[in-house]
């Protein structure tokens, strides 16, 4: 799928087996995320945001072919601050089995304002 | 002979004095807030990237009073297919807020300075020809305000529209958002941005590239 060789196959879930559904793209993501109990998700700041923010839980799997990654440092500094669990492909099995959702910290949405203030006031304009 | 080859040196010699002042000068400038007070709207550049990038501009860019920053230019890189489409979708939703009455916007876009996974040897090559469009675009919108938060796109122009303050085309503000992604090393475009003292305020999103960087300035998360 996308970029990738491997195909999941898809599966409506009988007899006590995983569902598994697959799209390279959906309009409709936000309802998917809405829904989820668990998100998965690459390292893409968008991806993290829009799950934080939906304050779903998240496992961030870091993409350690691109280059410089610096894809793992936003994931690895919002792990350290305890707002999601980071893993390498490799580690995703290890962190599924040890993690404790509960143990997660929302994170505070953040805030554009202190930017649009200093631009206004560098260019002259009034303070709002 | 002799006379005409050192007048010419002589021109030479001037313009390059000259050009070295004027752009101490302009230097020295930067970062020095000019504005009178009640100044007029302002036309503004806002350099649009892949992925994250554009997603974090337009947050910032919904909390920018818009009247104050028109008539405003999106451009993006011609192999990005959703980031003017995204900037569209902003500027029609302002129209359907009534935030502004008109459309002021125009939707560009630029030949890419590298690709990702680039090598770094033809990347000199694209960027040239990318500087050759940038100057193109740049003589035809000549901005006040640059706006821009990362990507390789933004170098060409952010270092035209310097150079365009230095030979007295047009003056402007130049604002570098570091994205939210970069928490311990700047991007390559921060980096050389903020090196070459071209942008005039350097935002950062995390303590410790403002520890790093001690000219930026640190806003916190802005996503």
């Amino acid at each position: 799928m996308g970029q990738g060789t491997y195909l999941p196959a898809e599966s409506i879930g009988e007899d006590g087996l995983l569902a598994v559904d697959c799209f390279t793209f959906s309009s409709s993501i936000a309802d998917h995320l809405s829904s989820a109990s668990l998100v998965i998700s690459h390292a893409g700041s968008g991806s993290i945001f829009e799950t934080l923010r939906l304050g779903k839980p998240l496992i961030v799997v870091v993409n350690e072919d691109l280059m410089d990654n610096h894809q793992s440092e936003l994931a690895e500094e919002l792990a350290d601050r305890k707002h999601l669990y980071c893993a390498h492909p490799q580690s995703l099995h290890q962190v599924i089995v040890g993690m404790d959702l509960k143990s997660l910290l929302p994170y505070q949405p953040g805030d554009a304002t202190p930017v649009a203030k200093l631009i206004n006031r560098f260019l002259g304009f009034p303070d709002d | 002979m002799d006379g005409c080859y050192f007048c010419i040196m002589a021109i030479i010699a001037t313009s390059v004095a000259i050009f070295l002042i004027r752009l101490l000068h302009v230097l020295y400038l930067t970062g020095k807030s000019r504005r009178l007070k009640s100044p007029q709207p302002l036309s503004t550049l806002i350099v649009l990237g892949s992925g994250g990038h554009t997603a974090e501009m337009m947050n910032l860019l919904s909390v920018l009073q818009m009247d104050r920053f028109t008539p405003r230019f999106y451009i993006a890189a011609a192999t990005d297919n959703m980031s003017l489409q995204k900037a569209r979708v902003f500027e029609d939703s302002l129209l359907h807020k009534k935030v502004i009455k008109g459309s002021s916007a125009q939707f560009m876009q630029i030949y890419r300075s590298r690709e990702v996974g680039q090598s770094y040897v033809t990347s000199v090559w694209t960027t040239l020809l990318a500087t050759t469009h940038a100057l193109w675009l740049m003589v035809k919108i000549r901005p006040q305000v640059v706006l821009c938060n990362g990507p390789g796109t933004c170098i060409p122009l952010c270092v035209i529209a310097f150079l365009f303050k230095v030979i007295g085309i047009r003056w402007s503000s130049i604002f570098y958002v570091e994205s939210i992604a970069r928490v311990k090393r700047l991007s390559l475009s921060g980096l050389l941005l903020y090196k070459l003292c071209i942008a005039d305020q350097f935002f950062v999103q995390w303590p410790q590239l403002q520890r790093k960087y001690p000219r930026a300035h640190y806003v916190g998360c802005l996503m």
